[in-house]
């Protein structure tokens, strides 16, 4: 842990949480032996410094340095959906990229130039920067450097302290959150605050998510203060302690960032999710119930109804259409049952849905809304997902960008719901997108093209003969 | 001969360099049933296998060690013998290449010594049973080169695993190809061809086109589903010739050369863009076959002769911003500038002998930082980079020709042809549309209706 508690970081609890009843429910030798370790061989999924890069570079006028070899940032950088409706320095990539010299001498000297050379060109609302395992393992003071070159630039810089080798993309994310905390929440005042003034946590604006849900909560007076981290700016993130309320949104991962907001400034927060009309009709509802509010709590049911009523004429000739689908849901978290149910919304037959990364209590959520016949995915390896599609019967998988050329190479019609998504599924208007791209992909004239045998493994049947006789005519 | 000059600042600044492991990943994949191992953290293999996926749009087997704070400080070995067996139990490869990265670099662990001792030891690889994985360790930390620096490592290594020979070779029309990294799927299609057409039989090291070309299988596979068979790879040593295409694999072929019998012809050609560097492969396969060249073949070069005529009057003196791996960006900028285009700026991610063999002024080893200032201080109309030079060319005005690693933005990057006499005519014409698209959105008189609309929306888009 060398790597983690050096500096502030350390008074930020990372293993005590107790609002994760994961941790709540385990015996103390349970407890002890921390969180299942990747195997060798057989693990997918990212890193620590993955995580936290998913959670902090959506904040878009911030440079974001990666303090390691070129592989960190160099495979990655830009490599995101998160959409910016201003500034797109978020999208450039800052790379120490340090060589055997910094391995045997140290990288400070050479983090301290990066940093304030890119200050210097591009006049940012703050750097973060990002150990990894290497300049972890070398041991350099990254927390004295950010110190030194804010000194100099006059321009917050942020420590992040998530080398990969600490742990899952999960906990990356909570790494992020405790930097988010430590270091950059409360440093600004709002330049006017409002009763409806709201935190949203773990929304990351792809393919401008955000953008299908904020209209809705302005329609209700709610405005979003701080979004961590889509379409963020560095000084809203900084302002997030004079909010009335957060959501944390599909994310189990960041719940210590809203307790934290919680324990330190009195923010009451509630988990929800934007996918589906019983979801936002939820969430809308939580939010009027934390605002404490009963013209609130009257508007958002009337706005709901009217949000139903103008959707449900949209969704009429696709739920037509889609009526007796049958899909796999393979997703993490919130989403597991919260797609579960938006997909029910329009009539698919969820089969199995998929819960290697969802909490006990997502997983009672999912067998409550899949019934009995419902599969619960605890393996999620290609050829497992594969074979719960062919047994079940499935007519598409719905799940993130690594498993969609799973589903091709199977012939199989795919939707993405993960990172990589290209369309924005949140919210009414989203709801509408997510029903036009399942007609689409099962509809799709593809399929029966690619099933079809080649000429060379048809018989030459007379039906055959015909065929291409029609075809000469 | 171009001098090579280092860019603007000591770090990445929108980085061009991708990572060693990266490259000598990209060798494994152009083998049959095989599997890249990444020894390092599970981001290692997270962030290379989402960036090859986005780039091939295939599935790309690719596996992690997946070393913990707590291994990379008391010992990794354990999880390299771990994932070696969880892969060979659940897969059975006929190839797992094992690649190094920074983090256990760092620790200084003992990779070769901790497979010798283990059942994957170069005893069991040199005549790997049936069901047994031919495991082959690389060293290729992320602080050191780049791509393609991993790229010649993990093809030197391949090599080392042949058994050499020490008899005159015994396969005289077999001809071993190894290639560079800047080949798609149809250049390696079009090399193998011309080999081909003069009766001989060749074997490429690595073959892309077989596994990541983009194919619908019966299936989907765990393991690369194309590429050299191991049976091929283990026979390298009886061909009678042995010819490199790519500078990057020069290493690499010249020791296979010495590992194969006395008599065993090598050439090296840097890359195979351009009439006189097909040319001179021409001239090779003419020679070691004793065959002269085929009409298919003459009519290829009679139409790449024929094509550069055609093509001079719009690429003469155009102002062209190149960035890209080495190899590739020698290949590239030689066929323009034979063309009569003027390389304005050059921008390598590393150094490398053949960037001293470029015949326009000057290379930079840098990022897209450089390529942005310098081809706008130049006013290249034309940027020939990968996606990432997408951003540059909005930036400053200029066509974008998506050419190298990775391409995200566009399909068919593995169609993207470039090598031989039907390559190069290709890449030319490719090259001379896209200046013809930019330039004739830009000519608007002054006399003309519309032309205030469009010079204002060029303008707000070069503020952008």
């Amino acid at each position: 842990m060398a790597a983690l508690t050096r500096g502030t970081l350390a008074t930020v609890p990372l293993f005590d949480e107790p609002a994760c009843d994961h941790n709540r429910t385990k015996d103390l030798a349970t407890r002890k032996a921390g969180c299942p370790k990747p195997k060798p061989g057989g693990t997918a999924g990212g890193c620590a410094f993955d995580g936290a890069m998913i959670t902090l570079v959506p904040i878009a006028d911030v440079a974001h340095v990666v303090h390691g070899p070129i592989g960190c940032a160099g495979n990655s950088w830009d490599g995101r959906g998160s959409l910016s409706s201003g500034p797109t320095l978020y999208r450039r990539g800052f790379a120490t990229d340090i060589g055997e010299q910094e391995v045997v001498f140290g990288g400070e000297q050479r983090l301290y130039d990066t940093v304030v050379e890119a200050a210097r060109r591009h006049h940012p609302a703050a750097v973060f920067v990002y150990s990894t395992c290497v300049t972890a393992m070398i041991g350099d003071d990254i927390d004295a450097v950010c110190a030194a070159a804010a000194t100099v630039t006059e321009v917050p810089i942020i420590p992040v302290h998530a080398p990969g080798f600490a742990g899952s993309k999960n906990f990356g994310n909570r790494l992020a959150g405790a930097a988010l905390l430590e270091h950059v929440i409360g440093t600004v005042e709002p330049a006017f605050t409002t009763p409806y003034d709201v935190n949203l946590i773990g929304e990351y604006n792809i393919a401008g998510e955000l953008w299908d849900v904020t209209p809705v909560l302005a329609t209700l007076g709610i405005r979003v203060l701080a979004s961590i981290s889509g379409d963020a700016r560095y000084a809203e993130v900084a302002a997030a302690h004079r909010a009335r309320a957060t959501m944390v949104v599909c994310s189990r991962a960041l719940l210590s960032l809203a307790r934290g907001l919680e324990d330190r400034y009195g923010i009451p927060w509630f988990e929800g999710s934007f996918y589906g009309l019983r979801a936002m009709a939820d969430t809308l509802r939580g939010f009027a119930g934390l605002l404490g509010d009963d013209d609130l709590a009257w508007r958002a049911n009337e706005l709901i109804a009217a949000q139903e009523a103008g959707v449900a004429a949209a969704l009429a000739p696709y739920r037509e259409r889609l009526a007796g689908a049958r899909a796999v849901l393979y997703t993490g978290g919130v989403k597991s049952w919260s797609l579960v149910s938006a997909l029910q919304d329009l009539g698919v037959e969820v089969v199995a849905s998929g819960a290697t990364k969802s909490t006990d209590d997502d997983v009672d959520k999912i067998t409550a809304l899949l019934g009995p016949d419902g599969h619960v995915i605890k393996d999620g390896n290609p050829t497992e997902l594969l074979r719960i599609v062919r047994e079940s019967q499935a007519d598409i998988l719905i799940a993130g960008g690594r498993n969609q050329y799973t589903a091709l190479k199977g012939r199989l019609p795919f939707l993405d719901v993960n990172q990589e998504r290209q369309h924005a599924f949140a919210g009414y208007a989203g709801m509408v997108e997510l029903a036009r791209r399942l007609d689409l992909a099962l509809s799709s004239p593809v399929w029966e093209q690619v099933r079809a045998p080649a000429p060379w493994d048809r018989p030459a049947t007379p039906e055959n003969t015909e065929n291409t006789e029609n075809g000469a005519s | 001969m171009a001098r090579v000059v280092p860019g603007a600042t000591g770090a990445a600044f929108d980085p061009l360099k991708h990572s060693q492991p990266l490259g000598g990943a990209l060798v494994f994949l152009g083998l049959a049933r095989s599997i890249p191992l990444l020894h390092g953290a599970q981001g290692c293999t997270a962030f290379a296998k989402a960036l090859l996926t986005r780039h091939f749009r295939e599935p790309i087997p690719l596996q992690t060690t997946a070393v913990t704070e707590v291994s990379a400080v008391l010992g990794a070995s354990d999880s390299v013998i771990a994932a070696l067996d969880t892969i060979s139990e659940r897969n059975h490869p006929d190839v797992i290449g094992v690649l190094t990265t920074g983090m256990t670099e760092v620790n200084g662990e003992d990779l070769l010594g901790v497979l010798r001792t283990s059942p994957y030891g170069p005893a069991a690889s040199a005549a790997p049973a049936a069901g047994h994985p031919l495991v082959i360790p690389v060293s290729t930390p992320d602080f050191r080169g780049g791509l393609s620096d991993g790229w010649s490592a993990a093809l030197e290594a391949l090599v080392g695993a042949v058994p050499a020979v020490g008899t005159a070779p015994t396969r005289h029309r077999q001809v071993a190809v190894l290639v560079g990294p800047s080949l798609s799927a149809v250049d390696l299609d079009e090399i193998a061809g011309l080999v081909r057409a003069f009766g001989l039989d060749p074997v490429l090291v690595p073959d892309l086109s077989g596994s990541l070309d983009g194919h619908l299988d019966e299936a989907w596979s765990p393991l690369t589903t194309g590429g050299t068979s191991r049976s091929d790879l283990l026979g390298l040593t009886a061909s009678g010739a042995v010819t490199v295409i790519g500078a990057t694999a020069a290493s690499a072929g010249t020791a296979l050369a010495a590992r194969s019998g006395a008599g065993t012809a090598l050439t090296i050609h840097d890359h195979l863009s351009g009439l006189e560097m097909v040319d001179r492969l021409v001239r090779m396969l003419m020679d070691h076959s004793g065959a002269s060249a085929p009409e298919a073949v003459r009519r290829w070069r009679r139409r790449l002769a024929d094509g550069l005529l055609d093509s001079h009057f719009v690429l003469g003196g155009a102002r062209i911003a190149l960035a890209g791996e080495p190899e590739q960006l020698v290949a590239v900028g030689s066929l323009l500038y034979d063309a009569g285009a003027e390389i304005v700026t050059a921008v390598s991610p590393t150094d490398a002998p053949v960037l001293g063999r470029a015949p326009w002024e000057e290379v930079v080893v840098g990022d897209f930082l450089d390529l942005a200032e310098r081809a706008a201080a130049a006013g290249a109309e034309l940027v020939v980079a990968s996606s990432h030079g997408r951003d540059v060319a909005d930036r400053i005005g200029a066509a974008h020709l998506a050419l190298g690693f990775p391409v995200y933005d566009r399909l068919g990057a593995q169609l993207r042809a470039t090598a031989g006499y039907r390559g190069s005519l290709q890449l030319l014409v490719d090259a001379a549309n896209c200046l013809l698209d930019h330039r004739s959105g830009r000519r608007t008189g002054p006399g003309r209706e519309h032309s205030a609309a469009r010079s204002s929306t060029r303008f707000e888009d070069m503020r952008s």
